[in-house]
């Protein structure tokens, strides 16, 4: 019994489906995009259900319909509950009356104690502003392993900082053959992190729901092949819901082109 | 959708191909559509106003705090 539910490659495949099956006869719908979330109407009310394999969340306006949730689950699998959301994928969650809170404070710490920076000091911005970053061909060559496994870690990170998303993004192109200098920027990161453990996303409670999306671009940025960088960011209200850095796929020959390139790329 | 260039922004506005733009793959232009279609609207925002400049140049400090609270991003301690 056990390797099936642990040894077997097809074991998630499975469970999902049984998950889902008992979901979906229980009159959940499955989202169009998402496919890990499950959504139920009941007249005005409605219950919304995140499954992450084993790990379940669920919200609704209506407290009878999670408790109905809860009491289905529990007839029909061994699940224990744990109360109010605080802890899920990494993420710390902090409700309150009117705002909620996220962050990952916890594994900032652990990131900063695995690469020996607990007493490092602290930097103002994740990435100086006179920073060229190019190949460096005549640099110190340096282990790529741990530099790979720095640019890893920090990227676990950005699902709540996306302060540090571009500067990571820019260190994370000198993979292939890192030098010294590059892993000083990457530490910059560290460094700045180590004042701002404790920053986490924001979320108040806002009935206002225009989503507005911002696109910029650093024309020919990068300085190894001229290419620009995009940026976009998109905003439900006042709370940010998503946000994305890239180096663009083709040079531009104009600011213009750069931003239009931008704006399709943000609208898509 | 914002953005900062107005040139861009005329280029999603005017379908016509000028022979400025014609090197411009086609896929780029897949944002016409949709404004032509009303699905978004492209508005000018001024540089100072633009928050995805978090997203693509270094900063310095005071632009950067400044960026980073509007985003929505604040110490646990100025909100609790």
């Amino acid at each position: 019994m056990k390797k099936a539910l642990y040894g077997l490659k097809q074991a998630p495949r499975q469970w999902y489906e049984m998950l889902s099956n008992f979901l979906l006869s229980k009159g959940y719908v499955r989202g169009a995009v998402d496919k890990t979330l499950f959504i139920r109407k009941h007249d005005n009310d409605v219950i919304l259900v995140q499954v992450y394999v084993d790990d379940i969340i669920f919200r609704s306006n209506n407290n009878t319909l999670c408790e109905k949730f809860i009491v289905a689950m529990q007839g029909e699998f061994e699940m224990s509950m744990m109360g109010e959301l605080t802890y899920f994928l990494g993420l710390q969650v902090k409700q309150l009356k009117h705002e909620t809170f996220l962050n990952q404070s916890k594994y900032c710490f652990d990131l900063l104690k695995k690469f020996k920076m607990e007493d490092c000091k602290e930097a103002i911005t994740p990435i100086a502003t006179n920073c060229l970053m190019d190949a460096d061909e005549a640099g110190q060559p340096m282990d790529s392993t741990k530099y790979r496994g720095l640019i890893g870690s920090l990227l676990c990170l950005t699902t709540s900082r996306l302060d540090i998303q571009f500067g990571l993004c820019l260190c994370a192109r000198f993979q292939a053959n890192p030098k010294e200098s590059h892993f000083k920027a990457t530490k910059r990161i560290l460094k700045y992190l180590k004042g701002t453990t404790n920053v986490g996303l924001w979320y108040p409670c806002d009935s206002n729901i225009t989503l507005s999306g911002f696109s910029d671009s650093d024309y020919a940025g990068c300085k190894l092949d001229r290419k620009s960088t995009s940026g976009t960011c998109h905003l439900l209200g006042s709370s940010l819901i998503s946000w994305n850095s890239k180096k663009q796929a083709c040079v531009a020959l104009s600011t213009a082109e750069a931003e239009y390139i931008d704006v399709g790329h943000g609208c898509a | 959708m914002y953005c900062d260039n107005s040139s861009a922004i005329y280029l999603t506005k005017n379908p016509i191909q000028h022979s400025k733009t014609q090197h411009i793959k086609i896929r780029h232009h897949f944002i016409r559509d949709h404004v032509q279609k009303g699905d978004c609207e492209i508005k000018f925002v001024k540089t100072e106003n633009q928050l995805a400049d978090l997203f693509t140049k270094s900063l310095a400090r005071d632009r950067f705090n400044k960026l980073r609270t509007k985003l929505g991003i604040l110490y646990i301690k100025n909100v609790v």
